[in-house]
């Protein structure tokens, strides 16, 4: 730990002790209490690195006065002390741990009310619970009571940490009772003395947790509901978290209530008590007794008389994977009801047991809460098509036609009728709920064996819902993500008809210049993603593109894409030049030389770079070129690219926007690993010996010479030195990362005579101002204007220009190491090191000090 | 009984993240998900498993309403809507959607700026949870289902922001953040309905303070960046891409013009276009002195302006630079700040919070020596000034709010405890007044009215019967039968219920015995008790039938002896319940036996 945050620790507990309300900000404490944590996990032990936080503890609770948040945090502190069996024993020798943790002694000063308080206490106990000792003063100071009566508060958060505390004191006295009973033999009599005491302790707790589970899991009236169902949560989470045999003893304590409780039918109880029977089940050996009972309650449940409660029982069933076959296939069965009903597609055989179940959920479904009833249906299919086939109450096919015709019944434009429930149609037109529910149900279902059957009736709904001028945006969205889906796992899309792309594409269109900018970006974002999708097999056997077979090909995206270019909205513009790269992707790989119309969009991308005032776009424009580049074998093939390039970086890292200049710098790195393709070892930046500095090679400096030339010409290094000084971290890290990388591909071959070869113009007075200062700092300024004036005469710089600097020589003498280790530091040094914080605790409670100043509690009030 | 329960799981008496539940009408809405800024790590987002464990929250949430643009109030919402998965409708009024990203994006380089930054949102994720968001209109009622229903007014508090009415039935909450007293100027009397809802939830971060009018601050920062440029200084002020930095730059711009200053002020950030842009589109809902200035000459196309370059940092003579981040943590803000820090003609003035650990933070604080990376420490000389121009309500509009709409409860959020406490104690002279903490439910019982249809033909017959006109302000009673049918309550004569149902009409005749001491015989006695009847029953139909029985209206009395004494009579008494007060009040009569 740092030798200068022990030294001030102790005033800032003074500062604390004074007074909490002039802390900088109210995540101080926390903060605080995490650094503590991070010292007790790492050092030795927290008091020994911290000696005063005893002190600073027993004053506190020694202080009615102490703000909330003070005492809270004293207490969380305790707990972190006390976690360490030594800390505990300081702790209780000076007797501040009988004070701290006696909910009596809170409650007689009239804090206990204060949620901040409870919080502090029951975490601050959890923390404590991690030996024998810590169980032992819990046993004896009856501590279980308050946590048993905290398990139902009502704070929402008192409540779960008390949850979360209770399982943490099964859980240690589980661990202890087994270390107990392994390690006694071996041990010494007082050992053993301890065990039995421990054992004692724990029999007692378990005792007092399984009266209380048992007692409150019944619901005795509806006031009670808030705590019943915040006990079946703390239920589910012990059975998961406990392991056997203490998690047999709490389902043996609790099943006869359990019992009870399924009979009342109460709705608000029906999910959590549900996650407790799973929980509880889904441990068990299926030929155990309380797995018979559980299975009997579940049966229960998926038999109540609320058509809701078993819609949820069911899925919940299938969402546990229940290893029960009658159980989930039922439950398959109940789920699919209101589907087979709203549809008529007989998926279900009507004769079946669920026959009252159908007369309610045909009563429900004319009502307006159908609605959630066939979102719980349809959300549940991604689990009924899990189930083996041999357990599923209909094939999936079926499942297919009844989500396609719900689908047809849900749109607005569709002219179809319901041959099963009519009232429902009604409810569900138009309804955005059920259509995502649905089409995210149809989106998993194209997995279904056997459904290639039905691709063209998928393809027309799809094709209603996107005409459909009343669809959602994120309707469409996932209507096209369901196209993309659908075509993806059907190779063969031979049945797509002419009629039928004709009719794709008029909606396409329609949506690419639709009024609401999510509708335009979604389509534009779909016409890039499905030239990703693999090739297929059209109807004359031929393989060929899904975008070719659903929309004519390029020549129709290309143009639509283009206008997108102009679209008002940035977010549109940027996903058309995405779509754009994605289009164009094959022909660059495949070296197809270009169209008039590719160098029009070179040429408004660069547009887009120089003017759009958004950054959005112009990080889609820099992503383009790179991935033309990395799509292109051999650059020098493509003239435009290249030709381009010094443009692009330039620009590129010179936007205002970061992304815009980390992208140019990630097109640069491509640059410069194409221009020095695999560096060998010795060219690593890391280490250089002398001798690689004396032993160029002539060969490999001539080749290196041009290679950076090259570099210089695209515009690669005034990009890096350019980013290096960039005021935005990431951008001047990455950049001094590929600088170093240049560096030591560059200057261990380059002699000085090569150093006077290669200059690089810097245009922007702010970096070859640095780069002047440096060379001012470094050694002769002079150097730059001679080697000027020596290149000059070999006719390589064409006249001393002032913004022309020798590469090599800025490389050697730009401390990029430094830079780099302060960069890597980043803003967190003074953001989150513990010093600086301490630091900002003290200079508040400075700042505060002076009467009649209360603009900083102001500040601290201020929105952001 | 119905209940509203609201469940503040941020911004519960305190000012961190907002993100409040609230259930009504069985429907569950999420109000506001912030985020915290002074956190790295889960901290910083609401924690959504105290809504659900299973993470399904679109199973759960009817809606999203997001206030205002502030990152306290809709930070969280790419990670909630695709990280976490929620998939439902999100609402806010257009100004929100378009400047939300801005902010989001802006708050997205800071996090990434840091190292070992994970489990954030992507500028992709950012755009997908816009594309979800469903615009509000000002004063347009939107429909989210069939019983849930919102509506937008204007707050004033910043561009965009607004209050909701939500409302499911006859149950109604209305939400507001920090309304200030620009909403009054806005749109005077139109400001809120008085919708009377049955409980208000406001932020009361200014709740102990009437504030000094934003005039004088106004005034105050003009007068110190002149006094800074006068003397040849130059002045940083560090902002975040929107909001105060285009009210900052107005003000500079007029003051600039006014004076004839000739010190140049530039503008570092890539992002002002377009803020100033949507600060354009969007006049409508700027302030009445921004709108009606627009008018003359667009305040957004700046005279006095410019871009900056970073090369103008080292520029002699006196500049004002508006640099981006806020905070003085990283970026052009810090780069500025370290290149003048060590001059005390400059000044830097804060216009907003900074998160502990931040440059801002410290020197707001007074720390004169900063320790920067690589060990170096930068002394700072410079001037340090902060300024709130934070449009908060302060105890005054609040209390005005809560007489235009006259809620029923109201409910703080957004404030320390203590200010809140001040404010509840002032408001519960006239209303109840609850301020949860982070966790705690408030769950209040409603009593909603049920709209019913009353039938023509039971008016009808109520007017004949002579009683008052129907008049909605004079409540009365009426007799009817209450049917329920196809959703909607109907009040009918129980003819027209019957013959609605489809039921047969069955009799309910009430019977008693009486018992009296008479030494006649029986048909004496009958007529004792006809002539007895007929003596105090002047209006009344009394009938001496040839059956042995006396009928009075629908009343059958029949005399019977006992067997065991022959003086003692019992009188058996019987009516149909259309007759039972006049039933109950002859068994009384007669109980109390014949006169002699």
């Amino acid at each position: 730990m740092d030798s200068q945050c022990v030294s001030i620790l102790p005033r800032v507990c003074g500062v604390l002790l004074v007074s909490g309300s002039s802390l900088p900000d109210d995540t101080s404490l926390e903060k605080l209490l995490d650094w503590f944590t991070t010292v007790a996990q790492t050092g030795p032990s927290l008091l020994e690195a911290c000696p005063c936080l005893v002190d600073f503890v027993s004053k506190v609770a020694f202080n009615y006065a102490s703000g909330s948040s003070i005492l809270s945090f004293t207490l969380k502190l305790t707990g972190l002390i006390g976690a360490s069996e030594d800390g505990f024993k300081v702790l209780k020798e000076c007797s501040v741990l009988k004070l701290v943790f006696n909910p009596q002694h809170w409650q007689e000063a009239g804090l206990w009310e204060d949620p901040c308080l409870r919080i502090g206490w029951i975490q601050g106990l959890k923390m404590i619970l991690q030996h024998s000792e810590a169980l032992s003063f819990f046993a004896q100071a009856d501590l279980i009571e308050p946590l048993l009566q905290l398990q139902t508060d009502p704070s929402l958060f008192v409540a779960s940490a008390a949850n979360q505390t209770l399982a943490q004191v099964l859980l240690l006295c589980q661990s202890l009772s087994s270390v107990g009973h392994n390690g006694s033999k071996n041990r010494d009599l007082e050992h053993n003395s301890v065990s039995m005491e421990t054992t004692q302790n724990y029999s007692g707790i378990i005792t007092k947790v399984s009266e209380y589970l048992n007692k409150s899991v019944v619901l005795k009236e509806i006031s009670q509901l808030p705590g019943s169902q915040q006990i079946l949560r703390l239920l589910a989470m012990l059975l998961v978290r406990v392991g056997p045999p203490l998690r047999d003893t709490l389902l043996l304590a609790v099943m006869n209530s359990l019992e009870e409780l399924v009979t009342t039918s109460c709705s608000q109880l029906t999910v959590p008590l549900l996650d407790v029977i799973l929980a509880a089940n889904s441990g068990l050996r299926d030929d155990c007794v309380p797995k018979q009972r559980l299975i009997r309650l579940l049966w229960a449940m998926l038999n109540m008389k609320k058509p809701d409660d078993v819609m949820q029982a069911a899925a919940a069933v299938l969402r546990s994977h229940q290893s029960d076959p009658a159980l989930s296939a039922h439950s398959a069965r109940v789920l699919l009801l209101p589907l087979d009903i709203v549809t008529g597609v007989s998926l279900l055989d009507e004769n079946s047991t669920e026959g009252e179940l159908r007369i309610l959920i045909t009563e429900q479904l004319k009502r307006k809460s159908c609605i959630s009833m066939i979102c719980v249906c349809l959300s549940n299919i991604p689990q009924i098509t899990l189930m083996a086939s041999d357990r599923l109450p209909c094939p999936q096919r079926l499942i297919v036609t009844a989500v396609l015709l719900l689908l047809r019944l849900c749109c607005v434009d569709s002219s179809s009728s319901s041959p099963g429930c009519v009232e429902v149609v009604r409810f569900i037109t138009g309804n955005s709920k059920v259509q995502k529910c649905a089409l995210e149900a149809l989106l998993v279902l194209s997995k279904s064996p056997g459904v290639k059957m039905v691709l063209v009736e998928v393809f027309k709904v799809l094709t209603e819902y996107l005409n459909s001028p009343s669809s959602d945006p994120s309707v469409l969205q996932k209507s096209y993500q369901v196209v993309i889906k659908w075509v993806g796992v059907c190779p063969d899309l031979s049945c797509i008809t002419d009629q039928l792309r004709e009719g794709f594409i008029q909606a396409v269109r329609k949506r690419a210049c639709d009024t609401r900018w999510e509708a335009r970006d979604s389509t534009v974002e779909f016409l890039g993603h499905l030239v990703e999708v693999p090739s297929c097999w059209t109807f004359t056997e031929q393989e060929t593109e899904p975008l070719d077979v659903l929309l004519g090909g390029r020549r129709f995206t290309v143009p639509l894409l283009k206008e997108a270019l102009q679209d008002p909205e940035s977010y549109v513009r940027a996903s058309s030049i995405s779509a754009l790269a994605q289009t164009l992707a094959p022909s660059w790989q495949d070296g197809t030389a270009l169209t008039q119309e590719q160098e029009d969009i070179v040429a408004q991308l660069q547009e887009v770079l120089f003017q759009d005032s958004e950054g959005f776009a112009r990080r889609a424009a820099v992503k383009y070129f790179t991935a033309w580049f990395s799509a292109c074998s051999s650059p020098s093939s493509c003239w435009l690219l290249m030709q381009s390039m010094p443009t692009v970086l330039s620009q590129g890292v010179a936007d205002l926007d970061w992304e815009v200049k980390l992208h140019t710098l990630e097109l640069a790195e491509l640059l410069l690993d194409r221009a020095f393709p695999d560096p060998s070892p010795s060219h690593s930046y890391a280490v250089m010996s002398d001798q690689d500095h004396r032993l160029p090679i002539a060969g490999q400096q001539s080749d290196l010479l041009s290679s950076l030339k090259n570099l210089v010409d695209w515009g690669v290094v005034s990009a890096l030195l350019c980013g290096v000084v960039d005021c935005d971290r990431p951008v001047a890290l990455k950049a001094c990362q590929l600088l170093l990388k240049l560096r030591g591909i560059v200057c261990p071959v380059m002699d000085n005579a090569a150093d006077t070869r290669v200059f690089c113009q810097l245009a922007g007075a702010s970096v070859l101002q640095q780069v002047r200062k440096i060379q001012e700092i470094g050694k002769d300024t002079h150097v730059v204007s001679e080697a000027c004036s020596e290149a000059d005469e070999e006719g390589i710089c064409a006249s001393v220009d002032p913004e022309c600097v020798g590469v090599c020589e800025v490389l050697r003498l730009l401390d990029l190491d430094e830079k780099l280790s302060i960069l890597t530091q980043s803003s967190d040094h003074i953001y989150n090191s513990p010093l600086s914080l301490l630091q900002d605790i003290l200079t508040a409670a400075a700042a505060s000090s002076p009467p009649g100043q209360d603009s900083r509690q102001e500040l601290v009030m201020d929105c952001y | 009984m119905p209940e509203i329960k609201v469940t503040p799981l941020g911004a519960g008496q305190d000012v961190g993240r907002s993100c409040i539940l609230v259930s009504i009408g069985g429907k569950n809405i999420m109000l506001d998900c912030g985020m915290h800024m002074g956190y790295n790590d889960d901290r910083r987002f609401p924690d959504f498993s105290y809504i659900t464990q299973n993470g399904r929250l679109t199973d759960f949430l009817d809606c999203v309403i997001i206030s205002h643009f502030h990152l306290d109030h809709c930070g969280a919402l790419p990670y909630m809507s695709e990280m976490v998965g929620y998939d439902g409708p999100i609402y806010m009024t257009h100004p929100t959607k378009a400047i939300c990203p801005i902010l989001l994006e802006d708050f997205r380089k800071i996090t990434v700026d840091k190292k070992g930054e994970t489990n954030f949102f992507t500028s992709q994720m950012i755009k997908d949870c816009m594309k979800k968001v469903i615009p509000l209109n000002l004063h347009q009622t939107v429909q989210v289902d069939d019983e849930l229903e919102i509506k937008a007014y204007y707050a004033g508090h910043v561009l965009g922001a607004a209050m909701v009415h939500i409302k499911v039935g006859s149950e109604s909450v209305v939400y507001t953040v920090s309304v200030n007293k620009f909403a009054l100027c806005h749109s005077g009397a139109a400001w809120i309905d008085k919708c009377r809802p049955d409980i208000l939830i406001s932020e009361s971060t200014y709740a102990t303070t009437i504030r000094d009018s934003k005039r004088c601050r106004e005034r105050d920062f003009l007068k110190k960046v002149h006094e800074s440029i006068e003397r040849g200084g130059k002045v940083l002020i560090p902002v975040f891409a929107l909001g105060r930095a285009q009210e900052l730059c107005i003000l500079l711009e007029t003051f600039w013009e006014r004076m004839n200053l000739k010190a140049p002020i530039y503008f570092s950030t890539g992002l002002t276009e377009k803020a100033n842009h949507y600060y354009k589109l969007f006049i409508t809902w700027t302030n009445q002195k921004i709108r009606k200035t627009f008018v003359q000459r667009n305040m957004f196309e700046f005279k006095h302006i410019k871009a900056f370059d970073r090369s103008y940092a080292d520029n002699p003579g006196p500049m004002v630079v508006f640099a981006t981040p806020g905070m003085l943590h990283a970026g052009q803000s810090l780069q500025i700040f370290k290149k003048w820090a060590g001059n005390d003609k400059n000044m830097v003035i804060m216009p907003g919070y900074c998160v502990q650990g931040t440059i801002g933070h410290k020197i707001l604080n007074g720390q004169r020596k900063l320790e920067m990376e690589g060990r170096s420490t930068l002394d700072v000389k410079l001037q340090v000034e902060y300024m709130s121009f934070s449009a908060h309500a302060d105890a005054k509009g609040i209390m005005q709010l809560i007489r235009m709409a006259e809620p029923r409860n109201m409910l703080l959020v957004h404030g320390e405890a203590a200010k809140m406490e001040f404010l509840k104690g002032k408001i519960e002279q006239e209303f109840n007044c609850y301020m949860p903490a982070n966790g705690e439910t408030v769950a209040l019982t409603t009593n909603p009215s049920v709209p019913v249809d009353i039938s023509l033909n039971l008016l009808k017959r109520e007017m004949t019967l002579g009683g008052p006109l129907p008049d909605p302000k004079k409540p009365r009673t009426m007799h009817g039968t209450l049917i329920m049918k196809e959703n909607s309550l109907k009040l009918v004569s129980s003819e027209q219920a019957l013959k609605e149902l489809g039921l047969n009409e069955h009799q309910l005749r009430f019977t008693c015995r009486v018992q009296l001491q008479d030494p006649h015989s029986d048909s004496d006695t009958l007529h004792r008790i006809y002539t007895h009847l007929k003596s105090v029953l002047k209006d009344y139909t009394i009938q001496h039938l040839p059956d042995g029985t006396v009928m009075v209206e629908s009343i059958v009395i029949k005399v019977s002896s006992s067997a065991e004494d022959a003086n003692a009579k019992v009188l058996l008494l019987s009516w149909s319940y259309q007759d039972e007060d006049l039933g109950s009040y002859l068994s009384s009569l007669l109980k109390k036996g014949l006169p002699t």
